[in-house]
């Protein structure tokens, strides 16, 4: 089982400014210090070994959208500006045209999340299917679909689509089985509520619990949510804010801290925490100050338990 | 995890001793509430937590200093006041980590904040 970012930043899509696009170019200018090369291959390379990730890649600015690559039909988690790349992605296809399913996940239907949708090709080709799960209402997420597509918004409007295009509202706290998958769905504290994922097939277990402010004010609630993320290979988490703005100036801002994700994987016995929905303020440097930060408490809190940690970019890749 | 309060002049210094993790939080919690309880009735405004002897804390440790540190703010903007010292090494990483060394004070050792929190001099010198 694959699993691809396209989207990974919170709140709202950024872009790298011309200073730190040039001084990204500057860095691998100083590193080749000169060195010839013959071919493209070789310029690869040297980007692959010698260039450390912030210069020769970063973490990018599109956001929420995670593909789990899995038989014939398309499962991705929400519709962030990521779904905008995924839908050049399909289109690039020889067969982009032959009638195609497609099953998002929506974690709720906030901005961030459901932006992509207007530029993801399908939508508008007859004959393609688009299923939209989720936890909410299926007239809460038609509501804020229909609005996207309407006047001021957006100029194609909600009857101009050609794909067919279902809602289907998840019930919470039980199990469902949608392409081959077992999904269950929780519910999480944020504004308008939003929803985690826990998807298992073939004996792996993927959870994408993005938007969610993990307080752990209440134990019993705690442990909720630690039955839900129990003995996963790979927890996607919502790692917005540092703990002390969480519990600070951005509390009740319905999102968690990197370091409340590694205490909550560590007790549900997680193998792989991958911190997701990046602050848009910060910048590279930061993010991966961040992750190391984050490796660090680990070292310290875990008492010789296991846990690989990750920061996830844009086109990352994890193979589970 | 073990708790000790010593009342100094007009600050009340608490020894903590422990692990303070999702076990022992609402112990934590509950050690300190009395305490928190004087804040809000006018009593007590500064608190200063040795921490000499954590050895282990977590976020959900954090968290209830932060309330803690919040709700004393909260009595008094101007007085209240929550500070933390002789933090061990590990101890002062997570701090670091959690960015919890921006909004609360830290002094290194217990002597220091004692005379850095307290508003007389006789205070300053026990």
């Amino acid at each position: 089982m694959r699993l691809r970012f396209w989207g990974t930043r919170g709140s709202i899509p950024v872009a790298s400014s011309c200073q730190m696009i040039r001084n990204k170019v500057k860095q691998a200018l100083l590193l080749a210090d000169g060195q010839r090369f013959e071919n493209e291959a070789q310029v690869d390379r040297f980007i692959d070994e010698s260039i450390h990730f912030l210069f020769g890649h970063g973490y990018g600015g599109d956001t929420s959208c995670v593909q789990i690559e899995t038989g014939n039909e398309f499962m991705l988690c929400d519709m962030g500006s990521g779904l905008r790349r995924f839908g050049q992605h399909i289109m690039q296809a020889q067969d982009s045209e032959r009638p195609k399913v497609y099953h998002f996940f929506m974690s709720h239907m906030h901005w961030d999340h459901i932006m992509g949708f207007p530029f993801f090709p399908p939508i508008y080709i007859a004959g393609h299917s688009i299923r939209i799960y989720g936890g909410h209402q299926t007239s809460v997420m038609e509501d804020a679909f229909h609005r996207q597509q309407s006047n001021p918004c957006f100029p194609v409007y909600w009857n101009e689509l050609k794909a067919d295009i279902r809602f289907t509202h998840l019930e919470e706290d039980r199990w469902h089985e949608i392409n081959g998958f077992r999904i269950k769905v929780m519910r999480q504290a944020h504004h308008g509520g939003s929803f985690g994922y826990r998807f298992e097939k073939d004996g792996k277990t993927i959870v994408y619990s993005t938007d969610a402010e993990h307080k752990q004010e209440n134990e019993k609630e705690t442990k909720a949510v630690i039955d839900f993320f129990e003995d996963a290979d790979l927890v996607i988490f919502d790692a917005m804010y540092s703990l002390a703005d969480m519990v600070t100036i951005k509390e009740d801002w319905g999102h968690s801290s990197n370091i409340v994700g590694v205490d909550l994987c560590l007790r549900a016995n997680v193998k792989h925490y991958c911190m997701f929905h990046h602050e848009p303020a910060y910048d590279d440097e930061m993010l991966y100050a961040v992750f190391r930060e984050t490796k660090r408490y680990k070292e310290i809190v875990s008492e010789g338990h296991s846990l690989q940690i990750s920061t996830a970019y844009d086109d990352m890749v994890i193979d589970l | 995890m073990e708790f000790k309060t010593q009342q100094i002049e007009d600050v009340t210094l608490i020894h903590v001793k422990g692990r303070i993790d999702h076990r022992t939080a609402k112990d934590f919690e509950n050690a300190l509430k009395p305490h928190l309880d004087e804040c809000i009735a006018g009593d007590f405004k500064k608190i200063l937590m040795d921490m000499g002897e954590v050895d282990f804390m977590t976020s959900a440790g954090l968290r209830v200093l932060m309330i803690a540190a919040k709700t004393c703010k909260t009595c008094d903007k101007e007085k209240g006041e929550i500070a933390v010292a002789a933090l061990q090494p590990l101890i002062k990483e997570i701090f670091k980590i959690s960015r919890f060394d921006l909004i609360l004070k830290v002094f290194t050792t217990v002597q220091s904040g004692l005379e850095n929190m307290s508003s007389t001099s006789a205070g300053a010198k026990k």
